[in-house]
């Protein structure tokens, strides 16, 4: 099958320090593709890389054949990514449905469709009635007309998932999805994002330190330290690899 | 029972706003005059808030598009160029976007916080600096003299040399920029501006070109406080390089902090209240100055939210003090979802 997404001889440093040397992978269409390693392994700049937060020095970015390498993040999200941050980033004084209804509005601008008569103040109707479904969707109905900074943090995770939803992406790019969560939260984002992917056939990239999330979601695993991949695979194969276990697993979870 | 408080704003607004209209054939021509200024200062502050609290851009160097309207109409008026006075607003709001448009696209793209700050105050530094260079425009005593304008509008004349004629034109004129404005932030290019001043990172990843749409809020607003400017030449009879000066710059800032920024009409209470402080302190000579600061401090203390932010709380408080009371509220509390 064809990658979604190929990464070519990946470099990013800033200033002296090089916190990514050379990577290479693929992720194919509709998988479940999640990036590890401990801390400082460079997880995050790749995500930054990714995603078009910051530039890359050497190396290419292909999304569906296209090079994307130079592109501006918010072409990146027209082309079909969707991002969500490691602390659940919403519009924290417009309401919850204004929050979903800003990210409807900014894909058909996108597309240049237009919604509504250019004077009306408020959304289309149909623009309004996406939001709120996603909203629903996500388990905020009760709370659409409150101020999004009321929300709980849970609950600002799940806006931020309607909001990524809202311009209909064919990658999630998820930053952590599981970060500061209870284990009862944690396994109800797990369900999201396994229910998320029947229903909409996207390709998932994530990071994530939760060892049980990664295991339960992920098709393919890729192992990162000091910027450099470790191991790709799948989740028992990346298991079985010694040098992973040294370096991240641990023995016990080996066995596990 | 629907809450009746809900009227409170709009009423305000209205009455507010007929008292302005009214003013001339009550106030002597002092009032009318300095009603006059804060109805422009007003508009002016609402058009800095437009960047500053729905787009999250602190511009110090405001005063320069206000300038550049105020000169224009100035030198077509004095020297009589064939320009209708409608037109020379026109063209003033056309200049402004213009120069709004061309800084915005350099500055925009890389500086932004406090640098955006410095380096918009330098610009209007530099606009006072220059006019003081140019003979045309009077250096730095500027164009005094400046007449009324006389409109034809082909079947009959509209005589706006009178002040009371000239202080109408300023209000259908405000009163139509502020609605503009007010519809701009409630549009969905409101939505999407309000998105981008809470967190433009998270703007950006729902697909939003913030470089674009920030510039078109800069233009927008450099287009409206040149129209102020615009209208304010032939008011004041007299425009100087002062008008650029940092502390004009400074103004809509204070307004807007003395009316409160989070509400839309905010900066534009706050230039009222402004202009009544200054007003009724005009006698205290030698001291008037160390009194309007003082009087500025203590309110911006008392009510960091402003104004119209201390009202919005009062009438909430006392809603909900007559909600309570109010022997329905049990059955409400029950049906509501809350």
């Amino acid at each position: 099958m064809k990658p979604v997404l190929e990464v070519t001889n990946l470099h990013k440093s800033y200033a002296a320090l090089k916190v990514l040397k050379g990577l290479n992978f693929n992720v194919a269409e509709k998988e479940t593709f999640a990036i590890i390693g401990p801390n400082g392994a460079g997880k995050t700049t790749l995500f930054k890389v990714l995603t078009g937060e910051v530039p890359c020095n050497v190396g290419q970015i292909k999304f569906r054949g296209t090079d994307i390498t130079h592109q501006q993040a918010f072409r990146r999200v027209h082309s079909g990514f969707g991002r969500t941050f490691q602390v659940a980033r919403v519009f924290p004084s417009l309401t919850v449905a204004e929050n979903v209804i800003v990210a409807v509005e900014a894909r058909l601008r996108a597309e240049n469709v237009r919604s509504g008569k250019w004077y009306h103040w408020r959304p289309a109707a149909e623009v309004r009635d996406e939001a709120l479904h996603l909203v629903a969707d996500l388990g905020l109905a009760n709370e659409a007309e409150r101020e999004a900074r009321y929300l709980s943090h849970g609950d600002k995770k799940r806006l931020e998932f309607a909001i990524m939803l809202g311009g209909r992406p064919s990658i999630l790019m998820l930053d952590e999805p599981t970060a500061g969560m209870s284990p009862t939260e944690r396994v109800a984002i797990t369900d999201l994002i396994r229910r998320i992917k029947s229903e909409r056939g996207v390709t998932v990239l994530m990071t994530e330190h939760d060892m049980d999330v990664i295991f339960n979601l992920s098709d393919r695993l890729m192992v990162m330290n000091y910027g450099e991949i470790l191991a790709v695979g799948s989740p028992k194969e990346v298991r079985a690899n010694k040098t992973v276990r040294d370096v991240y697993l641990g023995q016990e979870m080996a066995h596990a | 029972m629907a809450d009746r408080s809900v009227y409170f704003w709009p009423a305000a607004g209205v009455i507010a706003l007929i008292a302005t209209a009214l003013a001339p054939l009550f106030a002597n021509d002092s009032v009318t005059f300095i009603l006059g200024l804060a109805m422009i200062e007003a508009v002016f502050a609402l058009s800095w808030n437009l960047l500053f609290n729905y787009t999250g851009i602190a511009s110090f160097g405001h005063a320069a598009f206000f300038t550049l309207g105020a000169y224009f109409v100035a030198c077509a008026q004095r020297y009589g160029w064939d320009v209708t006075f409608p037109l020379q607003l026109l063209v003033a709001f056309a200049l402004g976007g213009g120069a709004a448009f061309a800084i915005g696209a350099v500055a925009l793209k890389r500086a932004s916080g406090i640098h955006l700050a410095i380096l918009t105050l330098a610009i209007a530094e530099v606009v006072r600096m220059v006019i003081g260079y140019i003979d045309y425009v009077g250096r730095d005593d500027g164009l005094g003299g400046i007449p009324r304008p006389v409109v034809n509008l082909g079947l009959a004349t509209l005589d706006l040399r009178s002040s009371s004629a000239y202080y109408w034109c300023i209000l259908v004129v405000c009163v139509a920029l502020a609605l503009g404005l007010w519809w701009l932030v409630r549009s969905r290019y409101g939505r999407a501006l309000r998105s981008i001043a809470e967190d433009a990172e998270r703007a950006t990843f729902v697909g939003m070109d913030i470089y674009k749409l920030r510039l078109f809020s800069f233009t927008i607003s450099g287009a409206v406080a040149a129209i102020c400017g615009g209208l304010s030449a032939p008011w004041v009879q007299i425009v100087t390089p002062d008008l650029s000066h940092w502390l004009h710059s400074a103004q809509p800032m204070l307004n807007t902090l003395l009316g409160g920024s989070a509400m839309f009409w905010g900066p534009a209470v706050g230039a009222f209240a402004y202009s009544l402080i200054n007003y009724s302190t005009r006698t205290l000579d030698g001291v008037s100055e160390i009194v309007v600061g003082g009087i500025l401090l203590t309110i911006i203390l008392i009510a960091p939210t402003g104004i119209t932010g201390a009202l919005e709380s009062l009438r909430r408080k006392i809603f909900q003090k007559w909600r309570a009371a109010s022997p329905w509220a049990q059955v409400r509390v029950k049906g509501e979802q809350i």
